[in-house]
C-alpha cells in the first residue's frame, strides 16, 4: 500500500541568470514501512524534491506541475492548513544540520514536547512522559536530566538523535531524512543509522532517505532512485541497483567510489561536473560524460523505461532512462559488474557457475522477491 | 620497508595545547582550562609516500597538520624537515622553507580569496618568493592551471565562477607553484561530490608520481585514506591509537578503535554484513580528556582486573555505570526508563528488589553478573543508591571495578614491522587479556 | 551475504574515451561570458537599484551646484571662474544699495528670498553646500581611515593587543560624542578646521569596532591561512586578503554616516556653536531664522528663511541615506552567494 506517491513533479526556480528546473517530471512510489533512497550529487534536485513534498518552497522556487499524494490526498491541492497539520504529524523531516533545526532558546525536552502537545494533544505530563520515552528511545543517555538541557549543551550526534526523536514524536507515517548523518562521524552515523532503521520497523514508518552516500543507502534502503541533473536516471531495488546498475551514471557512480579491500590503483572518474540547471545539456543530460554516448543522445531525450522490454515503466518498477534500453543507440554499454561470490552480467543475460567459494548461482535478486537477497552460504 | 631511508619529515612529541574559556582576567586568575588538542605525537614521512592520518572530530587532525608547518605555533615537540629543526627556525627561514612544505585547504569554497583572480590567486606564491615575474610568471600561471586540469583561460576569472572540485584544483595549483617537496592536504576531498572525488584523487596521485611528491593526508573516510595513503595513523584524541603500513592498520590485529572505526564503515554493498562494533557513550571532551589510556571509557576490550570471571560486555557495561555514576545526582541518570505509559513509579519511589533491576535494565546487566563478587560489589552498591548515598555508592564501585587500562597510558608497541598500536592488550604484561583482534 | 569488503568491482566505464572524443554537442561545461570582479558587480547591482541611483544624481547635483556656486580661488588663481548663485553669500544687499528689504518673499530675482539681513538666501542655500558636503566627506573620510587603521592592527593580531585597544576604544565611546563636540568648539573656538576635529575626535571609533568585528571573521577563512602557508609576510595579508574582505561593511557605514554628521554639524550650526553667525552654512542659517518661527496674531512668517536651508539639508541626507542603502544592498548580495553555490540543491 502506497503512503507516498509523486506523479510528474516539475519544480522551477526563476533566478536572475535564467529558469533553473530543479526537478522535472520526476515519479516515484514509496510504500507503507518501505526505506526509500533517494541518490544523487549536489545539484540533482534531491533536497528540492524534499521539499516540495512538504509544499515549503519558496519564491524563487515554484512547483510547476504533478501531484503529491500523500494516503490518496494529493497535498499540493489541499489548502495550507491542511499541510500544516500534515507536516510534523503524519509527515516529519530531518535536516542535515541538526543545529539549525534546533531553536537555541529553549530546551530540547521542551520543544519536542510542544509538538506532541500540538499534534497529539496530550497534556503536559503526558507529553513530558513521552518526550522522556523518546529521547530513551533514540539512544539519548540521562533522558530526564537531558529533557532540561539546551541544544547547545549536545553534542553533534546527540543533537541528531535529539532531532530524530522530534520527527517521531507523533508517529508519523513517512520520514523524510535529508542527509541526516553527513555531518557526523562515521562512529555516530553507523549508530544512528542502526537506531533509525529499528525505530522504523518498530513504529512502522517509511523512510524517504536521501543521501549521496552509497554506503549509506546500501546498508538502509530497499529501493533507489537514482537523480541526475534534477530527473530521475535509474529505479531499482538495491540489489539490483549495486549488482545489475543500468544506467551509465549509476554505473560511473559505483566506480568512482574508493572501496577498502579493493586494490585498484585509480579511481574510475566520471569526467566533467554536474551541469548548472540554467542550462542543462540538449537531450540526455549526462551525454557530455557518458563514455557510451552517441550522437543520438544529443538529440532525445531518454524516458524511463523497463530495461528488459524498452517500454514506458510505471513508477514501481525497475527502470532506467537510456537510449540503449530502446534500442536507439548503435553501439553497446559495455561495462562489467563483478561480484566476488555471485556472478552478475550486465544487460540480461544468464551468468556462468560461481567460484566453487560457495557463492549462489542467482543472478542478482529478483524484484519481486523479499529484499534480503538471495545468495546461499 | 621504512627503515633504510632516512624520512623526509621527522616529528617528535608534537602538542600543543589551546586556552579554552574566559578572557584576560581569568587567564591571569589562573582559572582558564586547557584543550589538550594534539598530546605528544610522533610520526615519520618518507620520501615519495603517502601518509594518511584518520579519525573523527574532535581527534585534533587539523591542529596536527597546522602544527607540522608552523600555520600554529606547537606548544611543545620538534618538527624536523631533511633534519633541520622546523620548530626552531627563525622567520626567515621559516619563510624560505614554506617553498618546501605547502598546504592544502579542506574547503574549496573559503580557501581562495574572492577578490583575487584565479591568475593572481596561483602567482602569489611566485611574487612572495621572487620566483618568477613578467612573461615567465605568467608562462608559469598557464602550465600550472594546465598541470592540474584547468585551462589558461580560466587564469583571469574569479573563483565563485567555478565549481568546489575546479576551486580544489586552483588550491593545489597555487601550492605546486613554489615546487615543494611535500604537501600536506587537509580533507582534500570531503567538501567534493563523489564523482568529483575521483578525478581530484587521481590528480593527486599523478602529480605525486610526476613531481615526486610526499603527502601528509589527513581524512575522515577510511574508504579515501585506504585508497591512497601507503601508511596510515589513526588519531584519538590527539594521539595516536595505530600506525603503520595501510594494509596492516586495515587488517587485524587492530587497536580497538581502529577495529570499531574499520566496522562502522557503510559498505557500498546491500549483502554486506559485517560485524558493527558499537561504541559505548561519546568522545569525551579534549578539555579533559580520561586518565590512563584515553580511550578507555569506551572500549569494547577494555582489559578486566585480574581473576575476574566476568564476561567482556558485563565488564563494558559495569564501567559505564562506573563513569555514569561519577556525575550523577539522581537515580534517574542510572536506571532504566520506563516500559510503559502508565502507573510507572518515580525511581525513588521504587523498592530495593525493583531499583535493583531498573539499573541493571538500563545497563544490560543480567541478574547475577558472571562474578561473584562483582556480584556482591554490585548488589552493595545498589543498596547505597537505595538510600540515594551516591558518594558511597561511588567508593564501593571505584574501588572494586579499576582497569589497567585506567592506570597506564599506553605507548605505541611494535606488533609487526613498522605496525604499532597503542594498547596494553600488546603488552606483554598483559598475556590473559581477552581476545585480542586477529589473535587467536 | 558475505562480510567481506570489497567484493563489487565495475569496469569499462572509462572516463578517457569521453575525454578523447569530440564534444558531441555544441554545449559546454563553462559558460563564456563576462568575467568580473566582486566590486564591478557590486556597481552593476547598484546601477540597477533606482533609489539610490537617484540619491546619487541628487547628490552629484548639489555638489556641482556648490563648487559652481561661486568663482574659487586657489593662491590668487582663480580655478573655477563660474557663479551660479547671482549674490556673494555674505552681501547685504541693502547696504549695496539694491533695493532689496529683510525677509523679502520669493520672487523672480530672489527665487529663495531674503533673510533677517537683505541677504539673497538662494545664493547663501547654494554656496553653503560647500561647507556641509565638505565637512561630511572629509570628517566620514578621516574617521573611516583611522578607524580602519586602527580595528584593522587590533583585529588582526588579537591577543593582549586586541584588548588593550579594544579598552581604549570603550574609553572612547564612553563620551558623549555631540557634549566633546561642543567642548572642542567651545575651547578653540569657532571655525571650520574646528568643527572637523570636533567630530573627527571620537567619531572613528565606531568604524573601528566595526572593522574588528569584520576581520575577525575574514581572519578565520582558509585564504588568510593559505597566504600565510605561501609564506606572505603580515603586510601582504593584511592588505591584499584581509582588509579588502572585510571592508564592505565600512563603506555602508561611512556612506551613511556622511548624513549623520552633515546633521551634527547643521546642529551644532543651530545651536550657535558651529561656525561663525553669518556663514553660509545650513544648519547657521536656521540658527538666525530661530525667532521667526513663531509669530504673533498678525505676523506673517517669513517661511522661505527656514523651508529653504532645511530643505536643502534634508535633501542631502536622504540622499546620501539612499546611496548608503543602495551600497549596502549592492554588496549584501554578494555575501550569500558562494554558499548558495557550494550547498546542495
Amino acid at each position: 500500500m502506497a503512503v507516498l506517491e509523486v506523479d510528474d513533479l516539475t519544480v522551477n526556480f526563476y533566478t536572475e541568470e535564467g529558469v533553473v528546473t530543479a526537478v522535472e517530471d520526476l515519479s516515484f512510489r514509496i510504500d507503507r514501512g518501505e526505506k526509500f533512497g533517494v541518490v544523487g550529487e549536489s545539484g540533482a534536485g534531491k533536497s528540492v524534491t524534499a521539499l516540495s513534498l512538504l509544499r515549503l518552497i519558496e519564491r524563487p522556487g515554484r512547483i510547476e506541475s504533478g501531484e503529491v499524494r500523500f494516503k490518496g490526498e494529493d497535498l499540493l491541492s489541499m489548502s495550507e492548513s491542511a499541510v500544516r497539520d500534515i507536516r510534523g504529524s503524519e509527515i516529519a523531516m530531518i535536516f542535515q544540520d541538526a543545529q539549525t533545526a534546533l531553536n537555541p532558546v529553549y530546551t530540547v525536552g521542551e520543544q519536542i514536547a510542544e509538538a506532541i502537545r500540538h499534534h497529539l494533544d496530550y497534556d503536559d505530563a503526558a507529553a513530558r512522559e513521552r518526550t522522556v520515552r523518546l529521547l530513551d528511545d533514540v539512544g539519548i543517555p540521562e533522558p530526564e536530566a537531558r529533557y532540561d538541557d539546551y541544544p547547545h549543551e549536545f553534542s553533534g550526534g546527540m543533537q541528531q538523535r535529539a532531532v530524530i526523536a522530534m520527527a517521531l514524536s507523533c508517529d508519523p507515517d513517512l520520514l523524510i531524512a535529508d542527509e541526516p548523518t553527513t555531518a557526523l562521524d562515521v562512529t555516530i552515523e553507523a549508530k544512528i543509522l542502526d537506531r533509525l532503521d529499528r525505530l522504523a520497523a518498530e513504529y512502522d514508518t517509511a523512510i524517504q532517505l536521501i543521501t549521496h552516500d552509497l554506503g549509506v543507502i546500501a546498508e538502509v534502503c530497499d529501493r533507489v532512485l537514482v537523480m541526475y541533473a534534477g530527473r530521475a536516471v535509474e529505479r531499482a531495488s538495491v540489489e539490483e541497483l549495486y549488482y545489475d546498475p543500468k544506467h551509465p551514471y549509476t554505473v560511473g557512480l559505483m566506480s568512482a567510489i574508493p572501496r577498502i579491500g579493493d586494490r585498484q590503483d585509480r579511481l574510475q572518474t566520471i569526467p566533467g561536473t554536474m551541469p548548472d540547471l540554467v542550462e542543462v545539456p540538449p537531450g540526455c543530460s549526462f551525454h557530455p560524460r557518458c563514455p557510451f554516448a552517441e550522437e543520438a543522445c544529443t538529440r532525445t531525450r531518454p524516458q524511463l523505461v523497463d530495461p528488459a522490454t524498452g517500454e514506458r515503466a510505471g513508477p514501481d518498477e525497475r527502470s532506467a532512462a537510456c537510449l540503449a534500453y530502446t534500442g536507439d543507440l548503435d553501439g553497446e554499454l559495455d561495462y562489467e559488474v563483478e561480484v566476488r561470490g555471485r556472478d552478475v552480467d550486465p544487460v540480461g543475460e544468464e551468468s556462468e557457475p560461481p567460484e566453487p567459494d560457495g557463492g549462489g548461482i542467482e543472478r542478482g535478486a529478483d524484484p519481486d522477491a523479499d529484499s534480503e537477497g538471495e545468495s546461499n552460504e | 620497508m621504512s627503515d633504510a631511508r632516512e624520512p623526509l619529515l621527522e616529528v617528535e612529541g608534537l602538542t600543543k595545547y589551546y586556552e579554552s574559556g574566559g578572557g584576560i582576567v581569568d587567564t591571569l586568575l589562573g582559572r582558564s582550562r586547557e584543550v589538550k588538542a594534539v598530546d605528544g605525537v610522533d610520526l615519520e614521512l618518507y620520501p615519495g609516500e603517502t601518509l594518511g592520518i584518520v579519525g573523527e572530530s574532535g581527534c585534533g587532525k587539523t591542529t596536527l597538520a597546522q602544527a607540522l608547518l608552523r600555520l600554529i605555533e606547537p606548544t611543545a615537540g620538534t618538527v624536523r624537515y631533511r633534519g633541520e629543526d622546523l620548530t626552531a627556525a627563525s622567520d626567515d627561514r621559516l619563510r624560505a622553507l614554506r617553498k618546501d612544505i605547502q598546504y592544502i585547504f579542506q574547503d574549496p569554497f573559503s580557501s581562495l580569496n574572492p577578490r583575487l583572480t584565479v591568475g593572481d590567486i596561483v602567482g602569489e606564491p611566485l611574487d612572495i618568493h621572487g620566483i618568477a615575474s613578467g612573461e615567465a610568471r605568467t608562462r608559469r600561471i598557464y602550465d600550472l592551471l594546465e598541470t592540474v586540469g584547468l585551462s589558461q583561460r580560466h587564469a583571469h576569472r574569479y573563483p565563485h565562477e567555478f565549481s568546489g572540485g575546479q576551486r580544489q584544483r586552483i588550491g593545489i595549483a597555487r601550492a605546486l607553484a613554489v615546487d615543494p617537496e611535500v604537501i600536506v592536504c587537509d580533507e582534500p576531498v570531503s567538501a567534493l561530490d563523489v564523482s568529483v572525488q575521483a578525478q581530484i584523487l587521481n590528480l593527486l596521485e599523478d602529480l605525486q608520481d610526476e613531481f615526486g611528491l610526499s603527502y601528509v593526508v589527513i581524512a575522515h573516510d577510511l574508504s579515501v585514506v585506504e585508497h591512497i595513503a601507503d601508511r596510515v595513523g589513526v588519531l584519538y584524541l590527539g594521539e595516536f591509537a595505530e600506525m603503520g603500513a595501510t594494509g596492516d592498520v586495515f587488517g587485524p590485529p587492530h587497536h580497538p578503535y581502529a577495529e570499531a572505526l574499520l566496522s562502522a564503515i557503510p559498505e557500498p554493498d546491500p549483502g554486506w554484513e559485517g560485524d558493527r562494533i558499537f561504541l559505548s557513550g561519546e568522545v569525551p571532551s579534549p578539555l579533559d580528556p580520561p586518565q590512563g589510556c584515553r580511550f578507555h571509557t569506551r572500549c569494547p576490550k577494555v582489559i578486566q582486573p585480574e581473576g575476574s570471571s566476568l564476561s567482556q560486555s558485563e565488564w563494558r557495561s559495569l564501567l559505564d555505570l562506573k563513569q555514569r555514576l561519577r556525575d550523577a545526582e539522581a537515580l534517574e541518570s542510572v536506571t532504566a526508563v520506563a516500559e510503559s505509559d502508565d502507573g510507572a513509579a518515580e525511581p525513588t519511589a521504587l523498592s530495593r528488589a525493583e531499583l535493583g533491576e531498573r539499573v541493571r535494565a538500563e545497563f544490560d546487566l543480567p541478574s547475577p553478573v558472571s562474578d561473584g563478587e562483582a556480584e556482591r560489589v554490585l548488589s552493595e552498591a545498589v543498596d547505597r543508591l537505595h538510600d540515594e548515598d551516591f558518594d558511597a555508592a561511588r567508593a564501593t564501585i571505584d574501588d572494586a571495578f579499576e582497569s589497567p587500562c585506567e592506570r597506564t597510558d599506553p605507548p605505541l608497541y611494535e606488533v609487526g614491522d613498522g605496525h604499532r598500536i597503542a594498547c596494553l592488550l600488546y603488552d606483554e604484561g598483559y598475556p590473559d587479556a581477552p581476545e585480542r583482534t586477529g589473535q587467536r | 551475504m558475505s562480510s567481506e569488503r570489497g567484493r563489487i568491482r565495475i569496469t569499462g566505464f572509462d572516463a578517457d574515451a569521453v575525454e578523447r572524443r569530440e564534444p558531441l554537442s555544441d554545449w559546454t561545461e563553462h559558460r563564456e561570458g563576462e568575467t568580473e570582479s566582486r566590486w564591478e558587480r557590486g556597481w552593476r547591482e547598484f546601477r540597477q537599484n533606482r533609489s539610490a541611483m537617484l540619491g546619487l544624481y541628487v547628490v552629484a547635483a548639489m555638489a556641482l551646484l556648490a563648487v559652481f556656486a561661486r568663482p574659487v580661488t586657489v593662491a590668487g588663481v582663480t580655478v573655477q571662474p563660474f557663479a551660479l548663485a547671482p549674490y556673494r553669500p555674505d552681501a547685504i544687499l541693502y547696504v549695496q544699495g539694491l533695493d532689496v528689504s529683510a525677509y523679502e518673499a520669493p520672487s523672480l530675482a530672489h527665487p529663495f528670498g531674503t533673510d533677517g539681513s537683505a541677504r539673497d538666501v538662494f545664493s547663501r542655500v547654494l554656496y553653503g553646500g560647500r561647507f556641509s558636503l565638505s565637512i561630511g566627506f572629509i570628517v566620514v573620510f578621516v574617521t573611516a581611515a583611522i578607524g580602519l587603521v586602527y580595528g584593522a592592527v587590533a583585529g588582526y593580531y588579537g591577543g593582549w593587543v586586541d584588548e588593550v585597544m579594544m579598552r581604549v576604544l570603550d574609553l572612547i565611546f564612553a563620551f558623549p560624542g555631540l557634549l566633546l563636540a561642543l567642548i572642542i568648539v567651545a575651547v578653540l573656538g569657532k571655525g571650520y578646521w574646528e568643527l572637523v576635529l570636533a567630530f573627527t575626535a571620537i567619531g572613528w571609533a565606531g568604524y573601528a569596532r566595526l572593522i574588528r568585528g569584520e576581520i575577525l571573521k575574514v581572519k578565520e577563512n582558509d585564504y588568510v591561512t593559505a597566504a600565510k602557508a605561501l609564506g606572505a609576510r603580515d603586510r601582504r595579508v593584511i592588505f591584499r586578503h584581509v582588509v579588502p574582505n572585510a571592508v564592505a561593511p565600512l563603506i555602508v557605514q561611512a556612506s551613511l554616516s556622511i548624513g549623520t554628521v552633515v546633521i551634527g554639524v547643521a546642529a551644532l550650526g543651530f545651536l550657535g556653536l558651529g561656525l561663525p553667525p553669518g556663514s553660509a552654512e545650513w544648519g547657521t542659517m536656521l540658527d538666525q531664522t530661530r525667532e521667526t518661527i513663531v509669530q504673533g496674531p498678525g505676523g506673517t512668517i517669513p517661511w522661505w528663511v527656514t523651508v529653504f536651508p532645511g530643505g536643502a539639508i534634508f535633501l542631502f541626507v536622504m540622499s546620501m541615506n539612499l546611496i548608503g542603502d543602495g551600497i549596502n544592498d549592492a554588496l549584501d548580495a554578494q555575501e550569500g552567494e558562494d554558499v548558495a553555490r557550494g550547498g546542495e540543491v
